[in-house]
């Protein structure tokens, strides 16, 4: 399931706030070309994966994965570091899709997938299971996400 | 800094053309449009001027602000368009609002966060959309002919069983006059952050909510969300003083500045449109001619001329069909 801290972290070791620093500094090769990573990317950048140091941008041509937006930057460290929490508004809610993927993959896992949100994320019209960490409690759709997070935004 | 600028950025790969009106301007939207590129191809002309390779078309300097030394780039800036990145972790503070009130400057932030600390105005936020190479700016949030937002727009709204402002002085005294007499119960919320509690609190209720748009831009997102899952329609006006001055009741209020307030109001002077207004109003009923109209500024009452039915119905004719 998804776990979702709304609003500001505070100091927190473990929280990133500037996403798109840290995944150029800490992204591994083998991200890139996984299959869910060359999704992600082709969904939200239009752009295709040639190699883990390679990707044809229909704008800028071939470029490093460093020249990928801050969305799909924050997107790949969700699904491959689980040892920080991200800041998720550097993702639109074109990325929201994929947030509730990547949650359900690691859910397979048994493992759970914790962001940090500063804006209401629309996740769509369709329900859910999302985890409110500020109140402990779980929300099924957008309505109720709303509701229950609003206040801390 | 007064007037709408336009402002081109453009290298080999990307071409931005937007018009910026007023002091403070907000980009959010979809990932993968462009934003980064266009505060990235900021920055380096920021850094390199022409020699970036960027080429920037504006009758003002645009500079990007950086993380690290930000206070004191921001210190020898006047007269510019000073664009900021999400990523700078300053954004929420009230340092950078009070770093920014009475600069001359514009500023765009590239952001999703609600910035409480500012009152930027709901018609200031946009997206950014994309043809090619080409990427403009579009607004992100729309409203009918009587300045209703999100849902409820062009449509026959029922009447609302209350009606909630922000203003607690001068405009709740008025609406609370107005609607009471029809029989609607009239609250205020006691600022903006207060509308988005008190709707909270009244859950199935059917509210009119009425808030100045000049500054409620932080607090649009979340009020329309919780208005599109609930009975609540969102009126967002200028300010209260913007719809008097608009309602032909005060002689002297200038056309000119009502209908381009951008080339007027002085973005060092005035930190949100709705200041202005409400001082261009004091200053105009303080002239013999709009003496029955006196508007004071403390907003602890309003004169009896604005509660007369006939001239209490233009104000309202302007939010309400």
């Amino acid at each position: 399931m998804l776990h979702i801290f709304f609003g500001d972290m505070g100091d927190r070791p473990d929280a990133i706030f500037n996403t798109s620093v840290y995944f150029n500094n800490t992204y591994k090769d083998g991200w890139i070309t996984k299959p869910l990573s060359k999704e992600i990317i082709k969904a939200v950048d239009k752009s295709e994966v040639i190699d883990e140091r390679t990707i044809m941008s229909p704008v800028f041509g071939n470029m490093s994965p460093k020249k990928l937006s801050g969305g799909v930057k924050t997107l790949l460290l969700i699904d491959n570091d689980s040892s920080k929490i991200f800041n998720a508004s550097t993702c639109g809610d074109n990325c929201a899709e994929w947030i509730l993927r990547i949650a359900e993959n690691k859910a397979a896992q048994k493992k759970k997938v914790v962001i940090n949100l500063r804006h209401l994320m629309d996740f769509g019209k369709g329900e859910f299971r999302i985890y409110i960490e500020n109140t402990n409690r779980i929300v099924k759709n957008m309505d109720e996400l709303v509701w229950e997070a609003a206040e801390f935004v | 800094m007064t007037g709408n600028h336009h402002v081109e950025v453009r290298n080999r790969d990307a071409v931005f053309k937007f018009d910026l009106i007023r002091n403070i301007t907000i980009v959010r939207g979809d990932s993968g449009t462009g934003k980064t590129t266009l505060y990235e191809m900021i920055s380096d002309h920021t850094r390199l001027k022409d020699q970036s390779g960027v080429n920037i078309r504006c009758d003002k300097q645009c500079v990007a602000l950086t993380d690290t030394d930000w206070r004191n780039q921001l210190g020898n800036t006047s007269d510019s368009i000073v664009f900021i990145d999400e990523g700078a972790a300053f954004l929420k503070t009230k340092d950078l609002a009070s770093s920014i009130e009475g600069t001359d400057n514009y500023y765009v932030i590239f952001c999703r966060d609600s910035l409480h600390e500012l009152p930027y105005s709901v018609e200031e936020i946009y997206e950014i959309k994309t043809s090619g190479k080409n990427h403009s700016f579009k607004k992100m949030y729309g409203h009918d002919t009587s300045f209703v937002y999100g849902k409820g727009r062009s449509s026959a709204r029922p009447k609302p069983d209350a009606v909630l402002t922000e203003d607690s002085g001068s405009g709740y005294q008025f609406y609370k006059h107005y609607f009471e007499s029809r029989d609607i119960e009239c609250f205020t919320s006691g600022g903006n952050s207060g509308v988005f509690r008190w709707v909270m609190e009244n859950k199935g209720r059917r509210v009119f909510i009425i808030a100045d748009g000049a500054a409620f831009g932080s607090e649009i997102d979340r009020v329309l969300k919780i208005a599109s899952s609930s009975d609540m329609t969102l009126c967002l006006p200028e300010s209260f003083e913007w719809l008097i001055l608009r309602s032909g009741l005060i002689k002297g209020a200038s056309e000119k500045i009502l209908d381009d307030p951008s080339s007027y109001i002085d973005s060092k002077d005035h930190f949100s449109w709705e200041r202005y207004f409400t001082q261009y109003l004091v200053e105009l009923t303080d002239r013999p001619e709009n003496a029955p109209f006196k508007y004071y500024s403390d907003k602890g009452r309003i004169a009896e001329a604005y509660l007369i039915d006939i001239n209490a119905g233009k104000i309202i004719s302007i939010i309400i069909d």
